[in-house]
């Protein structure tokens, strides 16, 4: 006998660990959900701001203006690369609009300039482009603010419906773990009243029934985020690999992985701490 | 047979009630103005017809139950008085046989024996042996794995005397201990209380076994109907 009430398996112990394990899948699922969302707004968000599309509009001497402007660029610090998007890849992007018709050709597109700015910054936007609008008539740039604006609006987005998500899963997890623990209590109430009668001292039971919520809890919770790991792995697996510039494939990263365990601790405080509750109220009513 | 009722003079009692009363509720007074002392050592039958309130009594004297007035004090502390660590320590010198046994059922008979100890903090492989000699004793040596779902009557009440004694407690309280078993066991049980007596344990058994009563020279803690009467022994009275 390892405990003083060595509490019996089977009766309660299932229904515990059971609801623990419901509540772990569905806290680690809306976890994994806020992690991959955030994941991926932030990659999307760091492309976004490490690049920079400066267009030259259609007119007389476009491609002397185009060149002007790669090599002001390609001198500037902080650009990693200025390149020109080449005519038959703009044609291609305008393709599913405007089709492939041979008239198509002769349209005045205007010239894009792709830059790529090096990590850690050191580029002058504003100079540069005040300097580069006054050198090159017809020149714009477009830092994709709008939608690096966007992301992050979407970013908040899912953070508060994912933030929501986790409250309620989580509060109907902990509600549900804390009245699965109480039910266990109940059925122990008679051998908590005998060991009382025989003189056992209230933090040694209350210490006891904890420690046994404690692990059924724990065990049950590591099942479920268990579940939910191998799920979103295989979500993972389905998404992914994807081609090189598509949106980065909907996992965690590494160290993201950790915080699916998190469930597995909560539920066995949670447990004890309820369990430790109901046995000490349980205890007071008792002379 | 030792003496129940000289003691020396000032011994504190084991347990003294003052005019004590308990009633269930907003219901009747069950118990009423209650007043007795049990010296150390003694040994005492509790009769009455059922609903007299033994079993009340005996809750009392277990502090399972407050009085809803007068004092109880047990091994000299007022029990009104008395922090929870302090019941608790009271209670581990008390051993209870209850009339309905409350025996674990996930536990085998040497665990269920062994509990009071368990709780009072003993090595559990250093008690066995002791346990198991017990066991013995009471007639269940031949099946220690066996657990209370599978004794008869009598077997469950002899593991509830056996775990009631094992921790060796200054005050012995059995409610119905001979309830369920034959007249040789009951008379065998009955050596194993007075053993204890003889050791310094103060008895007191709830019991309507009047053939026991009879052949045992104890005295009597006599309730009617709520009331109490302390009676010499029935050999004595028949004298």
């Amino acid at each position: 006998m390892s405990g003083l009430l060595d509490l019996p398996r089977g009766d309660g112990r299932l229904h515990l660990r059971g609801i623990a394990a419901a509540a772990s899948f569905l806290a680690c699922l809306a976890l994994a959900f806020v992690v991959c969302a955030d994941a991926l707004s932030q990659r999307l968000r760091a492309e976004l701001g490490a690049a920079l599309t400066i267009e030259v509009a259609a007119g007389p001497e476009l491609e002397a203006r185009v060149d002007a402007a790669l090599a002001r660029l390609r001198a500037a610090p902080g650009v990693a690369e200025a390149s020109r998007l080449p005519p038959e890849r703009m044609r291609a992007l305008l393709a599913p609009w405007l089709g492939e018709a041979e008239e198509v050709a002769d349209l005045p597109l205007p010239a894009l300039v792709e830059l790529r700015l090096l990590p850690g910054g050191g580029f002058p936007r504003a100079e540069l482009e005040a300097e580069l609008r006054a050198a090159v008539p017809g020149l714009s740039f477009d830092d994709h603010a709008s939608w690096r604006e966007a992301l992050l609006r979407l970013d908040l987005a899912a953070a508060l419906l994912s933030g929501g998500v986790l409250l309620a899963v989580g509060l109907a997890g902990m509600a549900a773990v804390a009245l699965a623990t109480h039910a266990r209590l109940a059925a122990r109430r008679e051998q908590v009243e005998i060991l009382h009668l025989m003189g056992a001292r209230d933090a040694r039971i209350m210490a006891e029934i904890a420690a046994d919520a404690a692990r059924l809890g724990a065990s049950g919770a590591a099942i479920g985020a268990a579940l939910a790991a191998a799920l979103v792995a295989a979500a993972a697996f389905v998404a992914g690999p994807l081609p090189p510039g598509a949106l980065p494939a909907p996992a965690p990263d590494p160290a993201s992985w950790a915080l699916l365990a998190l469930p597995v601790p909560v539920a066995a405080l949670l447990a004890a701490a309820t369990a430790a509750w109901a046995t000490r109220a349980a205890l007071r009513r008792m002379p | 047979m030792p003496s129940t009722e000289s003691q020396p003079a000032g011994t504190s009692p084991v347990v003294e009630f003052e005019h004590v009363g308990l009633r269930y509720g907003a219901g009747p007074e069950v118990l009423r103005d209650i007043s007795f002392r049990l010296e150390p050592g003694s040994f005492h039958f509790m009769t009455g017809a059922s609903g007299a309130g033994k079993s009340s009594l005996l809750s009392l004297l277990y502090l399972a139950l407050r009085p809803t007035r007068g004092r109880v004090s047990v091994f000299g502390q007022d029990v009104a008085r008395a922090g929870r660590e302090d019941l608790a320590a009271l209670r581990r010198r008390i051993g209870v046989v209850f009339q309905d046994f409350r025996l674990f059922d996930h536990l085998d008979i040497v665990d269920n024996a062994a509990l009071p100890l368990r709780i009072a903090g003993a090595d559990p492989q250093a008690s066995r042996r002791d346990v198991v000699e017990l066991l013995e004793w009471v007639g269940l040596g031949g099946m220690l794995d066996a657990r209370p779902p599978v004794l008869s009557g009598g077997q469950k009440q002899r593991l509830a005397i056996a775990r009631a004694v094992v921790a060796r407690p200054r005050l012995l309280l059995a409610d119905e201990p001979t309830g369920n078993v034959d007249d040789q066991m009951a008379l065998r049980l009955l050596y194993l209380f007075e053993a204890l007596h003889r050791m310094g344990t103060t008895v007191v058994i709830a019991t309507h076994n009047t053939r026991l009563v009879e052949r045992f020279a104890y005295p009597e803690l006599q309730l009617d109907a709520g009331s109490l009467a302390r009676l010499p022994s029935r050999k004595a009275r028949l004298l």
